[in-house]
């Protein structure tokens, strides 16, 4: 892991530092993203979501955005990890890892039942960075999607 | 309140009188699959009483039979917001006449009016059960759902 490295609640200020990563995931999504810094402030200000940025001499390389939700089956509130992204030029350093330590102790903190995210099958990279952490199982996710995505609503 | 018509079984949103009998059907379902959940009517209550939470019930001659929840979650990707589906449960002796896909309907035309961008519903790998009629009802892309339980 860098030494440098930095992690930090995000602010609506770094929208700026955020839009370009959030840019990069929609390429992995092979979907663009329709986000703006209005998207990003109105993410932020819910409550229970936060978006911890990490940055390495200051740099930006990656972001975790995370939620709290209700769930009855839990007993407790849910901690969602809603989006992970690490730079492509900064993976590979444990940069992912930190990112989701820290949103798992930050959930734990909170009362958080448990911790839940959904990634695809075939993100291998993603789902070591999981299981380090002890984010596992054997549920399958299935989607509906209703499209425009990337419109505002 | 909607009433479908199926042998008499009410399709209709939850209240706050239906947190104990929710928990109880959450019980079950948990029993169902060998496991244990630690909800409680107060729990159930507390998310009832939450605005972006939502729960469908089927009820027949007072007794609740099924029950589907979701909540809104918005993303940094997405515009709109998502519907996560937390919970599909149908108690045994009720599974197998299309209850589990008329909740299913109901909590799917609900989150259309609410204009997300996506629907999405898990269960286990193994429960080809379930997912036959999640597919039937247009849940077509498969990723997975990790968990880590804690102790809180």
């Amino acid at each position: 892991m860098s030494t440098d490295l930095e992690i930090r609640d995000a602010t609506p200020l770094d929208a700026g530092a955020l839009l370009p990563l959030i840019v990069e995931m929609g390429v992995g999504f092979h979907r663009p993203s329709g986000a703006d810094a209005e998207f990003v402030a109105r993410y932020l200000e819910q409550p229970g979501h936060g978006i911890l940025l990490a940055l390495v001499d200051g740099v930006p390389v990656g972001f975790l955005a995370h939620a709290i939700t209700l769930d009855l089956y839990a007993g407790g509130p849910t901690g969602e990890i809603v989006d992970l992204l690490v730079t492509a030029g900064a993976r590979g350093q444990g940069i992912g890892s930190a990112l989701v330590t820290e949103a798992a102790r930050r959930f734990e903190s909170a009362g958080c039942a448990e911790v839940r995210v959904v990634t695809d099958a075939d993100n291998h990279a993603a789902r070591r960075v999981y299981g380090k952490a002890g984010i596992g199982g054997d549920l399958i996710c299935l989607h509906r999607h209703f499209g425009d995505d990337a419109s505002h609503d | 309140m909607t009433d479908k018509g199926r042998g008499g079984v009410t399709i209709r949103a939850a209240t706050a009188a239906d947190a104990a009998a929710v928990a109880a059907l959450i019980r079950v379902m948990a029993e169902q699959f060998g496991e244990h959940s630690p909800v409680t009517a107060g729990w159930v209550a507390d998310c009832l009483g939450d605005d972006g939470f939502f729960a469908i019930v089927a009820e027949l001659d007072g007794d609740l039979v099924g029950v589907v929840t979701f909540v809104l979650v918005r993303g940094l990707f997405h515009a709109k917001k998502s519907a996560v589906i937390g919970e599909a449960s149908v108690t045994p002796a009720h599974q197998g006449k299309g209850l589990g896909r008329a909740l299913l309907q109901e909590a799917i035309a609900r989150i259309k009016q609410l204009e997300v961008a996506e629907i999405s519903i898990s269960t286990g790998f193994e429960n080809e059960r379930a997912k036959h009629l999640y597919r039937s009802l247009g849940f077509v892309e498969e990723t997975l759902m990790l968990e880590q339980h804690l102790d809180p």
